[in-house]
């Protein structure tokens, strides 16, 4: 079955048909949250909210793209995360050490001392591009990544935040300013390929 | 080095140029501007690596599928209208559509019930109704004058209209007082015959008119027996009439109205509540 049908079909109430665009969309969903939230485990409960509202409301889907439609939904959802913890910020649960200082979570610290060079760089500028992101407003994170993240185009980003094209421009341009002044001195760590292309 | 800040207005033309997103024209120009201006080529190439590092950024998988079991779906509300999914905006532009279907026929008198009006004493008004006009000019057609001596009341041109009563072909001396209005009926026998007058001014003319009005209010059928007793006032006619004026103290006389049915009225005020609430409900769940 192609995507409409599959959608019409979930429309009149099939869950199976739903669950076929879920794992077709479930990756794009999940990165969406994890870039949004920077953690895994609220990224999966973002993403699971995500699917189960959209089911809920599959009968407002009124065409054009389905991926811009679920983004918009997971979106919105992280939103909601990042108000609450703003609200009530939480308390770490993370296990302390003799000194009372948390012990950070493995990705943001994790021992390299086994990977390949390569492979060392490329996630500590991953990290460092999460680090980054995390310290943008909300919504020029979003506008960031659904396009340079994601591979949205501009449309298909408005869709997906539910605004005008020229305030995806403007805010994904403000974005990419702030990244810019963030990652100063990251590009080393680049992988050769990717270099190798923008040079 | 000292960087220049970048305009925002330049930090968005770089940043659309890199997507290509500019229109051809302004593209070019930016092109020019690049090639002249090194500080702003750095600006585009620094921008140019923030985004190829964004872009390098890995796709994580999904940690575990997120199919939705029936355990997770909270029922659906009972949906009242039958499982029908509404467009509540399609209500909204539906009933504001026949909310002005039904204005506009209230104004036009559609609704009226036809063949019956009601006076309201009203001073110095005068009403055009096309309904009965054109009552008037069919009867005026069928209908066969009477004339009595001294009582000459000529019958109009085939194709006149009910503006001014110029259409007579000669004076007349008659004159016939307003008369409340009755009713208009078809004329039964060839000796009736209609007369209109106008409320005011109140005019009396030599040149009295049948059949036509002179402006456009109809008050009484009369028979040719009564017609000597009577007087007409007849609203200045045109300039082809030979009037000789005669004003008369305005006095309130009655002025035809329309009234709309009340059903109409609590359709219409129906219709406009369900047009904001439709529009309403539609726009709260849409910015949802």
């Amino acid at each position: 079955m192609d995507e409409i049908s599959l959608i019409q079909a979930a429309q009149k109430g099939e869950l199976d048909a739903f669950n076929r665009l879920v794992l077709a969309y479930q990756d794009i969903v999940y990165n969406q949250a994890l870039r949004m939230l920077d953690d895994e485990d609220t990224a999966a409960d973002a993403a699971q909210d995500a699917f189960i509202s959209a089911y809920r409301h599959i009968q407002d889907y009124r065409g054009g793209s389905f991926r811009a439609w679920l983004l918009r939904i997971v979106t919105n959802a992280c939103y909601d995360v990042l108000r609450r913890k703003q609200r009530r910020p939480t308390t770490s649960l993370e296990p302390l050490d003799d000194t009372g200082e948390e012990i950070e979570s493995p990705h943001w610290l994790a021992d390299n001392t086994n990977l390949p060079e390569e492979k060392a760089e490329q996630q500590e500028l991953a990290s460092a591009i999460s680090n980054c992101l995390q310290g943008l407003p909300d919504e020029f994170r979003a506008a960031v990544i659904l396009v340079d993240v994601q591979g949205l185009d501009y449309s298909e980003a408005a869709q997906s935040l539910g605004k005008p094209v020229g305030t995806i421009k403007s805010r994904l341009a403000r974005a990419r300013l702030r990244l810019r002044d963030c990652l100063h001195g990251f590009w080393e760590l680049l992988p050769a390929e990717f270099r190798l292309a923008y040079e | 080095m000292v960087k220049r800040p970048l305009s925002s207005r330049d930090l968005e033309l770089l940043s659309a140029y890199l997507d290509r997103q500019l229109p051809s024209q302004e593209q070019r120009r930016l092109e020019e501007r690049l090639k002249l201006n090194p500080a702003l080529q750095n600006a585009l190439d620094e921008l140019r690596r923030t985004r190829v590092m964004l872009r390098s950024l890995p796709k994580v998988r999904a940690p575990r599928n997120f199919t939705l079991t029936p355990a997770m779906i909270p029922a659906r509300r009972q949906q009242p209208y039958f499982g029908l999914s509404l467009n509540w905006a399609a209500v909204s532009v539906l009933a504001t559509f026949f909310l002005v279907f039904f204005f506009a026929g209230d104004f036009l008198g559609v609704f009226s019930p036809k063949g019956t009006m009601q006076t309201a004493q009203r001073p110095n008004e005068a009403l055009v109704l096309e309904t009965a006009m054109s009552q008037i000019e069919q009867q005026s057609k069928a209908t066969e004058v009477t004339q009595e001596p001294g009582f000459n009341l000529p019958l109009p041109p085939e194709n006149a209209r009910g503006m001014g009563g110029g259409g007579g072909e000669g004076p007349s001396e008659a004159t016939l007082q307003a008369a409340p209005v009755a009713q208009l009926t078809p004329p039964a026998a060839a000796d009736k015959f209609l007369v209109i007058v106008t409320p005011t001014p109140t005019i009396a003319v030599a040149q009295p008119l049948m059949g036509i009005a002179a402006a456009g209010t109809i008050t009484s059928t009369m028979t040719a027996e009564s017609a000597p007793e009577a007087e007409i006032a007849m609203a200045p006619a045109t300039e082809q009439a030979d009037v000789s004026a005669q004003s008369q103290p305005a006095e309130s006389s009655p002025t035809q109205v329309l009234f709309t049915p009340w059903w109409v009225r609590i359709i219409e005020m129906a219709l406009l509540l369900v047009a904001l609430g439709a529009g309403l409900f539609a726009f709260t769940r849409r910015t949802r």
